[in-house]
């Protein structure tokens, strides 16, 4: 029996082709009956528009027995691609003319895309995230991190007095201080990329040959935190992605709706020889 | 779900959990040690001693004892207590705070929505707005400085013409907004309007479209559902666009809906049959076809699907005209004889005329004559009575020694006896064969039912029929069609590449009264999805008619001297 999400997003999907379909085939002949077709797509644009805003406001009011985020978020997603399908029946599958009205379906653009790539990414990131392990709130990465580093310096210290040498200790100030205190790379772990962490390693275990047995067992320690630090670098740069593509999508939503506005008023100014 | 190779979920005090909602967040959070304050609301920081010690006096005592006061969530009271003179030892380094990102993308998109709206205001307040706002450039003979002056005669004054045709064009926003909520609530754009099937109120564009088009404004007398210029005609399509192009659809909205064609024809049925005369020009003979009482309001969605056969070609038509011609035998006859060399074929008769959308009437002299040459005898073919009217050949017959008399002098150079003796010569060899006047008069009308076939007697093409005597036969005149569909237009320069004989039936046709027109089927074999060639409406037909006189409005007003004028002098 498949599950509500699964159940929902197959509805949701079945409801969207339908609806496409819908349009593809009775939106020409809507269009030879209805001398205001137009009129009446960009209405239910911008209704649709204003449904996949709404989004934003039910986030800031979680306390309104309004569904759930999720199915909100599912409706969005499905809603913003037909809202996609109808502007392209809307232009009359035309690249409109005049400067206002290619800003105007550029941004409607790019919030689609935008749109699309922010869905794109939260289907494919928490699927990293669960792969890589260790699950941590984003605002808590600082916290951990600085953990980690005081965890290591912690263990660093206590092998100097076990071991009565500082071999472990001046490779520690060498090489993985530096590492352990300095911010993470975003890119490299976008990419998913181990190579640092296994340079860290090898040189780690490179120096294993000169630490007195003492000190082997401290190095193990830190090379787990090594790993655990690799994986909270991981975290930070994907859910910051996770977060980021939202400062496109947001900013150019409001946009859209401003000139929409601004689009709704000339077009009915206008009207004299418009259809 | 296997964790091998999966990092376990780092140790973390779940109890402090920064909340992203918050505007703000510690300055020393993004180094892993935020405060446990935080920042206010406004960020600023509220770091400081973790507590206010408590001057505790025990009874007896005078100076008391400084008591901690840290709460049990920050760690309970500290070891070290407070300083003799009363201030914490524990104190939280300041900061300075920083946004959170949620507030980060908040500002982006309060500075996104300021500068789309500083954008915004630039232009519809500023010079460029109209360049700006306009949905497409116009079509090139709306535009350039030809129209300009056309419209300079006419005492339009706005620089772009916009307000001509857009009242709105030089108001201001305000006015725009007032405009807008005006027509959605009550005017022509309410929610019924715009689910409604009729089109819109476009009078005010249409009049100043007909400011300089005026006779554009009739389509047909019981039309339903009159249409505005703007609905087939649009503009701001870009220089390129050519108005004359109009999509079918906007055809078959009417002629392929069931209530306009039914609304039109019980108009039609109501009106005079007179205002629905297609006029012809004066040089045009048109092929008469009887008009539906309910007038032409067949459904039509397609011309390959449902498009009604040509009149023309509707069962019972024919040919009305007056003569007897065969084309089958002129085209492969076995008797017929070479013209310049060549089989006779369509074009030696049928020639187009100088658009060569339509052939030119076939005349006798031109195209008949050098083979039915009508000689009085077959010895002497130069005397030939006259074509054209009956009245002429019965006094040629009547003077036919004055005809050989004639001929011999301007072909042969007699004179005197000789020409005499030619002349009477001639007469007693026809009296030999025609032994009266009278006789020869009726076998050159309605010939010899005796002779061979190819005999050159006027009933041989004509219909002539007998009158009382003393007066000539009288023959039927002859006037061809040369227009088959009045309601339509071809143009056979487009076609040249066909054969004639592929659309007109002609190889097959023995009567007159054969009606040669290619079938509907025929024409929608090319002209169709199918045949790859356009099938739009206005390929065949125009929308726009002259207004009968007998309508209501017909009193068109002309256009304003000085307009005319200009549009007269535009190449």
């Amino acid at each position: 029996m498949p599950r509500p999400l699964q159940l929902r997003r197959a509805v949701l999907s079945l409801l969207t082709l339908g609806a496409t379909g819908v349009l593809a085939h009775y939106y020409p002949r809507l269009a030879a009956c209805f001398p205001h077709i137009v009129y009446l797509s960009g209405w239910l644009l911008l209704a649709l528009c204003l449904g996949l805003t709404a989004y934003n406001l039910r986030k800031k009011l979680p306390f309104l027995p309004l569904l759930s985020s999720r199915v909100w978020l599912q409706f969005h997603a499905y809603a913003g691609l037909f809202a996609g399908v109808l502007f392209i029946f809307h232009l009359r599958f035309s690249i409109p003319g005049g400067a206002f009205n290619l800003v105007l379906a550029a941004l409607f653009l790019a919030v689609t895309l935008s749109g699309i790539g922010g869905w794109w990414l939260s289907r494919v990131i928490p699927r990293r995230l669960t792969s890589a392990g260790g699950e941590v709130p984003f605002e808590r990465i600082p916290v951990i991190r600085r953990d980690i580093r005081l965890q290591a310096e912690k263990i660093t210290l206590a092998a100097i007095p076990e071991a009565k040498s500082t071999t472990l200790a001046d490779f520690y100030v060498r090489e993985l201080a530096p590492a352990f205190a300095a911010r993470p790379s975003f890119f490299r772990h976008l990419l998913g990329s181990r190579a640092a962490l296994n340079d860290r390693l090898a040189a780690l275990s490179e120096a294993g040959r000169y630490l007195a047995p003492a000190e082997q067992t401290r190095a193990e320690q830190i090379a787990d935190l090594l790993r655990a630090r690799h994986a909270l670098d991981f975290h930070h740069a994907n859910q910051l992605l996770l977060k980021s593509w939202l400062f496109v999508h947001l900013p150019l939503t409001y946009a859209l709706l401003v000139f929409t506005a601004v689009h709704v008023l000339l077009v009915h100014a206008y009207s004299g020889g418009a259809r | 779900m296997s964790t091998e190779g999966r990092q376990p979920s780092p140790e973390f005090d779940e109890t402090r959990y920064e909340r992203p909602q918050k505007d703000w967040i510690c300055g020393l959070a993004c180094d892993g040690c935020p405060c446990r304050l935080g920042p206010s609301a406004s960020g600023v920081c509220r770091a400081g001693p973790d507590c206010q010690p408590l001057l505790v006096t025990a009874p007896g005592e005078t100076k008391g004892l400084w008591k901690c006061t840290r709460p049990a969530d920050w760690g309970g009271p500290c070891q070290e207590g407070p300083r003799p003179d009363g201030s914490c030892c524990r104190s939280t380094p300041p900061c300075v705070p920083v946004r959170s990102l949620r507030a980060r993308r908040g500002l982006l998109v309060s500075a996104t929505v300021t500068a789309a709206l500083g954008l915004l205001l630039f232009t519809l307040f500023g010079p460029a707005r109209d360049r700006v706002i306009t949905p497409g450039l116009l079509s090139a003979v709306h535009s350039g400085p030809h129209f300009s002056a056309a419209h300079a005669a006419a005492g339009v004054t706005d620089p772009n013409g916009c307000a001509q045709c857009h009242p709105a064009a030089h108001q201001s926003p305000a006015n725009w907004a007032a405009t807008s909520v005006r027509l959605a609530a009550t005017g022509a754009l309410t929610p019924a309007h715009l689910l409604a099937r009729e089109a819109r109120d476009f009078r005010a564009m249409d009049a100043a479209c007909q400011a300089c088009h005026l006779p554009h404004s009739f389509h047909v007398a019981n039309v339903a559902r009159d249409t505005s210029c703007s609905v087939c005609h649009l503009e701001h399509q870009g220089r390129g666009q050519n108005l004359l192009e109009v999509n079918s659809a906007h055809c078959s909205a009417c002629h392929g809906s069931t209530k306009d064609m039914g609304d039109s024809a019980l108009l039609a049925r109501k009106l005079d049959p007179a205002l629905f005369e297609k006029k012809l020009s004066a040089n045009r003979a048109g092929f008469p076809v009887a008009r539906p009482p309910a007038g032409l309001t067949a459904l039509i969605t397609s011309f390959a699907e449902d498009h009604p056969e040509f009149r023309a070609n509707l069962p019972g038509s024919r040919d009305p005209t007056a003569l007897a011609f065969n084309h089958a035998l002129h085209l492969s006859g076995p008797n017929i004889p070479l013209l310049d060399g060549r089989a006779l074929d369509c074009r030696a008769c049928h020639v187009p005329d100088p658009t060569g959308a339509l052939m030119l009437p076939v005349k006798f002299t031109l195209h008949c004559q050098s083979c039915h040459g009508l000689p009085i005898d077959a010895s002497t073919p130069s005397v030939v009575v006259p074509h054209g009217s009956p009245e002429n050949a019965r006094e040629f017959l009547r003077a036919l020694p004055a005809a050989y008399s004639d001929d011999a002098v301007r072909r042969l150079g007699l004179a005197g006896k000789p020409l005499r003796d030619y002349v009477t010569g001639k007469l007693s060899a026809l009296r030999s064969r025609h032994p009266s006047g009278e006789q020869l008069e009726r076998e050159v009308f309605f010939g010899d039912p005796s002779a061979p076939v190819g005999r050159d007697s006027c009933n041989l093409c004509h219909v002539v029929t007998a009158t009382p005597a003393g007066s000539a036969p009288s023959i039927a005149p002859v006037r061809p069609a040369d227009v088959w569909l009045p309601r339509a237009h071809f143009d056979h320069a487009r076609h040249t590449q066909l054969d004639c004989t592929s659309c007109h039936a002609a190889t097959a046709s023995v009567a007159t009264s054969d009606v040669l027109m290619p079938s509907k089927k025929t024409c929608a074999s090319c002209h169709s999805p199918k045949g790859g060639v356009t099938d739009a409406c206005t390929v065949c037909h125009g929308y726009h008619n002259p207004r009968p006189a007998g309508l209501p409005g017909t009193a068109a007003a002309p256009l304003p001297a000085a307009l005319q004028r200009a549009i007269t002098a535009t190449p």
